[in-house]
């Protein structure tokens, strides 16, 4: 595997801060990290450099080609006689990658500076297009407002300025401008140190240099859209948003993204009742400010003209739309009838107020335990996995505690499709952090940026056979005496891993090497997640955790964007609210839709669960829904799932409700409504609540979803004391009281 | 004394009518006797001229070829004090051309109702598409008229909505 | 008479890139005697002899060498930089040509005294026979045990010799651009001290690298060979030895000269057989990139590091090129300027689009379309490029068309006014006919 850490990147460029250097800029006085980059000094004290091509999260190797940052300086020079001067360095320099000294003055101020800055935006411009009014980034452009504040009114350059053809379409969301390019780099690192695909580079030179990809191949990356927000010009833009509106039409919300269980903080954009773009939200525990591009340009379905608004009533075969009046009535109608033989099943896409009204509403209005969340993977008791033996559910670290790992193990995953911000944090931890990363899964897809790319490892085992690889591991620890390993892999060796998982002896030994030598973080994926003997192979991933002395570092993030919150709400058959166990446990998934299949349900509610779509079980959701049982279902748009139900009632997304989502590592997260597509739609918790006011209320019924949050952070131990104000924009991550 | 002074105010009364009474009747046989000009402008009949820099209604103007100058920028909409510009845009194809560019306004509209007439939207304007004229006579009946449209608004078609006028390409005709 | 043949000694000598033909003329000699030093005393011969960098910034030799730190457990990296790029100069060409074996000799002692693991020969990709004759030596050197491992029987000495051809960019010449495309990546500049570890510290692969000139490591051998001590006897008291210059132009001989360093200038135009053509107007004495000196001020120049710079002008990389009076000042800046656009990286704002914007405006003046406040124009962008880009090309842009507009201004002014050639229509000069095809020899 080649090092492509080339790039001054490394510890010699960011030192690790081991003492305070006292420098002065523009007279302030003030003390910064030994090695920080002036710009950054300069922030602190509040002094303004302009910039194009700096960026703090990404690497400084290839920075300060933009010009637009320099600065006088005035380093002390010891004198032979031992008396220290300050002399001028002969050429302004970069402060985008110059580190702190101590006695160091800067001058941001001088008439040499502000003659530079005039000088570089005017090259810059000799080729920009000054077509602004027309371009997605005016207004919200840097070299708008560098232009502004610090340009020259006029320019002298009177020759042919460069033309492209427009929208060059660069990826499948993103267009390029080509004229608009002023080769500030950004993109081409972020390609580079961030998401790992490496496949923005410069072609050609001096000033006919342009961006793009090797060979003018498609631009195929899962974090594409992340370069149009860092693009300090418009060349860069979004498929989508291109032209749908100016950035003085939109309104913004915070939000989180609704599409993954990582939580990554957005900003909804929207205009009157229509979602026009997502953009990153600076959360440095959680996405830092990336997005992956199914978080920023799948949401059109939010405003999609298939967006259901009134409840649909099947009769015969036909759907008819009616009114709530008469959806309510027919479905609290079935609910009596039905008395206690009903089931509810989803909650992974609502948030927890709606998950809490939900349990509320079958736990003591319609007295069933019959509630399961889960729709794939593993279906038995959550705590037996882990819980039991380590005291976590699904991730020993936070997000950002990836970071800090010398060695990480990513096992059964196509982590970057599957947790694509966790997949950034172990591309972080190994590109800024020197972490070393082993790849096991058991089929290789040929598109980049996969872990595969730059894992210090790969081993590609045959389907099935996690357990067999991780005892193989265990044996050579044992072998090798490099761990204590208790006896976990008795009875196998090596030779017999590598017979059975097909990956050679070798690779097996180097790799519990590498997980031998220090702090070891695993990440198991959906193959783990999916697998048929799941108990058996994360009671190998324990062995090998505890075995290295990294019990609390097993992570087995859920998929949905609140399958945490969902299990944290008691949407379980077995546990109420924060897991308390309960006297006479109900049926899970699978049991639900048997019992329905049976024709022994009466009704069964699916609360946004893509049951039809996703149940390992086809077969058994289908005649679960050809049944007799009545299935209401509360759906966005009319699914294949809803297509097979009797009544579907429309539900508000993530942008049209308040409320909060538990990410998978337990950060408990607000989401803010943004607008209202139609008054006809409401949020999930309201139906439930409505439901169990006109079933004789019980704990069902609440006002508002603050409400239900109030009830949560009084009735579950784990979310004692969060309050909307609490959660503040960057949300807590709940801890076990243990930890 | 009380006689004397309701003399008093009865002559100075008289004396005060008698002086308008001359303004009065010297106007009066003055445009009778037409020798001095008319100051009443019989509206709607006639109408008078207006000051060069009136701002009324506006317009959308187009360029000689007939391509509308507007490319929908927003501009207009940002420095709207009043918020009642709407503009949504959409990006030109060869085949189905509107302006000169990559983007033509695909909404335009007013509230006529808002509007403060300040002239801030033909300031902003990059490329001189939204002009205030002087057609002042924007009465209505309904306020859903009043909200002009991009048919209403584009030279060449009538105040009227367009659906009488049709498509922007039988206005440039 | 200046001429002083120092590395040029065995230039005309038949065979001498072959190893017999060196050896039995005292090639080795100086590694023989290095490998008998001391590690440190190499460099201490190397600082008696005064030695400075050949490749144009003149910067001491020695002080490279010792700045490799001495106790760390990565690998040593030597880098010879033969991406002769500057026009005018062309004298690392015929050392590698001729003899190709004094380079191998000076590298393997760099290694030996700067611990050196490999050493990467960075050979420009138009020099394909140099490269075959460096080649065909590091064979040769390696038959006889002058590389590989434990090299003239000193255990632990294992030293590799590379040869690696550049793709053609004149930036690659930079220092931090050339190690940048040695590592395969696209050859841009790398970040310099204070904003990183200088290259001795962490070059190539993040390890200690040193980077030297053809010249310097030839003369390296030399000195090693002769001892310091004789070297510093020639040149100045601060530019000591001597300095190979390519003289090219409307000269009667144009060829490579070694001179000792103070030579003065109007010598060495004597030794080349005077101008040619008519009479001297101007001379650019060290490459493209200097600025140019007109006639008159010849006489005070000598060819040294200090006294050009006094002259307001530089020694460089010693391309030496000698104008007639039929020459056009504004066409050769037009295409000096040309030039540097085409081989301006593109990386940083002033340079890339500065390149192209002098140009531009040089092309408008020569087309006719010369207005006035262009010569100020012209002088305001070149102070905007000079000093604020990354490396030295974006200076090396500016500093010519100043040079020129300083000391040819009432040219540009005639152009501007009169639409032009002040010189008359002959002051293109047509196309040189090649005497000589760039390949004569074949593949070893």
């Amino acid at each position: 595997m080649p090092d492509n850490r080339l790039t001054q990147t490394e510890a010699s460029l960011n030192p690790a801060v081991t003492q305070m250097v006292n420098i002065k800029i523009d007279g302030i006085e003030l003390q910064v990290p030994k090695g920080e980059n002036i710009i950054e000094s300069a922030k602190r004290a509040g002094v303004d450099i302009p910039y194009f091509c700096y960026h703090p999260r990404l690497s400084k190797g290839d920075a300060a080609n933009c010009r637009m940052c320099l600065v006088d300086v005035f380093a002390p020079r010891r004198a032979p006689d031992g008396t220290v001067s300050l002399a001028k360095m002969p050429k302004p320099q970069a402060s985008c990658t110059l580190p702190a000294d101590e006695g160091m003055v800067i001058v941001t101020d001088s008439e040499a500076v502000v003659r530079d800055r005039k000088g570089v935006l005017e090259f810059l411009l000799i080729n920009h297009p000054l077509d602004c009014p027309i371009c997605d980034r005016g207004g919200e452009c840097p070299l708008q407002n560098n232009a502004i504040f610090y340009g020259a009114a006029t320019s002298r350059y009177t020759e042919e300025k460069r033309h492209f053809p427009k929208a060059y379409p660069l990826a499948e969301n993103v267009v390029f401008d080509r004229e608009r390019c002023i080769h500030c780099a950004r993109c081409t690192r972020f390609t580079e140190d961030i998401s790992g695909d490496a496949q923005l580079g410069f072609l050609k030179r001096g000033a006919d240099m342009e961006v793009g990809t090797f060979e003018h191949t498609a631009y195929k990356s899962k974090f594409s859209g992340n370069v149009i927000e860092l693009c300090p010009v418009g060349a860069l833009l979004s498929r989508s948003y291109r032209f749908k509106a100016r950035p003085w039409d939109l309104h913004s919300q915070r939000s989180v993204c609704s599409k993954c269980s990582n939580g990554c903080n957005i900003k909804i954009d929207y205009r009157l009742d229509s979602l026009q773009r997502i953009n990153g939200r600076i959360n440095e525990a959680v996405n830092e400010e990336w997005t992956c591009d199914k978080g920023k340009f799948g949401h059109s379905y939010v405003s999609s003209e298939a967006r259901l608004k009134t409840p649909m009533l099947k009769t015969g075969g036909e759907w008819k739309a009616i009114d709530w009046t008469e959806a309510l009535q027919i479905l609290v109608g079935k609910l009596r009838d039905a008395n206690g033989s009903v089931a509810g099943i989803g909650g992974q896409r609502c948030t927890n107020e709606d998950n809490f009204a939900f349990q509320k509403l079958f736990r003591e209005v319609l007295k069933s335990n019959d509630i399961d969340s889960r729709v794939e993977g593993y279906l038995g008791s959550v705590n037996k996995p882990l819980y039991e033996r380590f005291g976590y559910h699904a991730m020993g670290n936070a997000i950002a505690e990836l970071e800090d790992m010398k060695t990480i193990l990513v096992l059964g995953s196509q982590l970057v499709d599957e947790q694509p911000i966790i997949y950034l944090r172990v591309r972080k931890a190994y590109r800024f952090k020197g972490a070393t990363v082993i790849n096991a899964v058991s089929s290789v897809p040929e598109d980049s940026p996969k872990v595969g790319d730059f894992a210090q490892l790969e081993l590609v085992y045959k389907p099935g056979t996690e357990a067999a690889l991780l005892k193989g591991i265990l044996s050579v620890l044992s072998a090798e005496k490099l761990a204590s390993v208790n006896g976990f892999a008795k009875g196998y060796t090596l030779e017999k891993a590598a017979e059975e998982t097909g990956v050679s002896a070798e690779a097996i030994q180097q790799a519990a090497r590498l997980m031998a030598t220090g702090k070891l973080a695993i990440i198991a994926g959906r193959e783990v997640a999916n697998h048929a003997n799941h108990l058996e192979v994360v009671q190998a991933i324990g062995d090998l955790a505890e075995a290295t002395g990294n019990a609390q570092n097993i992570n087995l993030p859920g998929e949905d964007v609140n399958s945490q919150g969902a299990a944290d709400m008691g949407v379980l058959p077995d546990f109420a609210p924060g897991y308390a166990p309960l006297e006479n446990p109900g049926k899970n998934t699978a049991q639900i839709l048997q019992a329905a299949a049976d024709g022994s349900l009466k009704v069964l509610w699916v609360a946004g669960a893509k049951l039809l779509e996703k149940f390992p079980n086809r077969e058994l959701a289908q005649a679960a829904f050809a049944s007799d049982t009545f299935i209401v279902v509360n759906e966005l748009t009319m699914t294949e799932t809803a297509q097979a139900a009797d009544l579907v009632l429309p539900a508000a997304s993530f942008a049209e409700k308040e409320g909060t989502f538990t990410n998978c590592e337990r950060r408990v997260q607000r989401i803010h409504k943004a607008f209202d597509i139609s008054l006809e739609i409401k949020p999930d918790w309201l139906i439930f609540s409505e439901v169990a006011t006109r079933m004789g209320g019980g704990g069902g019924s609440f006002f508002s979803a603050r409400d239900i949050l109030k009830a949560i952070s009084a009735q579950v131990p784990a979310y004692a004391g969060l309050t909307a104000k609490s959660l503040g924009d960057e949300g807590v991550r709940w801890n076990y009281p243990d930890k | 004394m009380g006689f004397l002074r309701t003399l008093q105010n009865t002559a100075d009364g008289a004396k005060a009518l008698t002086t308008g009474a001359r303004i009065t009747m010297r106007h009066y046989m003055g445009q009778l006797l037409k020798t001095e000009p008319l100051q009443t402008v019989q509206y709607p009949e006639e109408r008078r001229e207006q000051f060069p820099r009136t701002r009324w209604r506006h317009v959308l103007t187009r360029y000689e070829n007939g391509l509308e100058k507007c490319i929908g920028c927003s501009l207009c909409a940002g420095a709207c004090p009043a918020r009642c510009i709407y503009v949504e845009a959409a990006e030109n194809t060869d085949e189905d051309r509107y302006s000169p560019g990559e983007r033509y306004a695909v909404k335009y509209e007013i509230n006529m109702l808002r509007c403060i007439f300040c002239g801030f939207c033909q300031d902003a304007c990059p490329t001189g598409a939204i002009v205030l004229r002087k057609d002042f006579e924007l009465a209505d009946f309904t306020r859903k008229d009043f909200l002009y449209t991009k048919e209403m608004l584009l030279e060449g078609a009538s105040v009227i909505p367009l659906t009488a006028v049709g498509t922007h390409k039988e206005a440039v005709k | 008479m200046a001429i002083r043949n120092l590395l040029f000694e065995h230039r005309e000598v038949a065979g001498i890139e072959e190893m017999d033909v060196y050896e039995k003329l005292g090639g080795y000699e100086g590694l023989r005697r290095a490998v008998t030093l001391e590690r440190q005393a190499v460099i201490d011969d190397v600082k008696t002899s005064g030695l400075r960098g050949r490749g144009g910034a003149g910067f001491p030799t020695w002080i490279k060498w010792n700045g490799i730190p001495k106790n760390t457990d990565k690998p040593h990296y030597l880098i010879c930089n033969a991406d002769e790029g500057e026009p005018g100069t062309y004298k690392d060409r015929e050392l590698m040509l001729k003899t190709p074996h004094l380079l191998v000799e000076g590298m393997a002692i760099a290694g030996y005294a700067c611990l050196g693991t490999a050493g990467y020969i960075y050979i420009r990709g138009e020099y394909v026979e140099p490269a075959w004759q460096i080649r065909k030596a590091i064979d040769q050197a390696y038959k006889k045990g002058y590389l590989g491992k434990n090299i003239m029987g000193i255990e632990g000495f294992n030293y590799d010799l590379y040869v690696h051809m550049g793709a053609g960019s004149y930036e690659c010449g930079e220092e931090s651009a050339l190690m940048s495309s040695l590592m395969g990546e696209r050859g841009n500049p790398r970040l310099k001290a204070p904003h990183a570890p200088l290259p001795v510290h962490e070059g190539v692969w993040k390890s200690p690298t040193l980077v030297n000139n053809v010249e310097t490591y030839c003369a390296a051998a030399w000195i090693l060979k002769n001892g310091g001590a004789e070297y510093a006897k020639l040149g100045t008291e601060r530019s000591k030895g001597t300095k190979i210059i390519s003289v090219s132009g409307h000269i009667a001989k144009p060829a490579n000269y070694e001179v000792e360093m103070g030579t003065p200038l109007l010598d060495l135009l004597k030794a080349a057989g005077g101008v040619t053509g008519g009479k001297l107007k101007a001379v650019i004495p060290g490459g493209s990139s200097v600025p140019i000196m007109t006639a008159d001020k010849l006489d005070k120049i000598n060819l040294d590091y200090e006294s050009c710079a006094a002259s307001g002008t530089m020694l460089g990389s010693g391309g030496f090129m000698v104008f007639n009076d039929t020459t056009d000042i504004v066409l050769l800046m037009k295409r000096t300027s040309e030039f540097y656009m085409h081989e301006s990286c593109g990386k940083c704002t002033p340079c890339r689009e500065g390149t192209r914007w002098l140009f531009k405006i040089l092309d408008r003046i020569t087309s006719g379309g010369g207005r006035e406040g262009d010569i100020e124009l012209l002088l305001d962008i070149c102070s905007q490029i000079d000093g604020r880009s990354y490396c030295g090309l974006g200076d090396a842009a500016a500093w010519p068309i100043v040079g020129a507009i300083k000391a040819f201004r009432e040219e540009f002014e005639y152009w501007i006014e009169h639409k032009r050639s002040p010189i008359g229509d002959h002051a293109v000069p047509p196309t040189p006919v090649v005497v000589n095809p760039l390949l004569t020899l074949t593949p070893a």
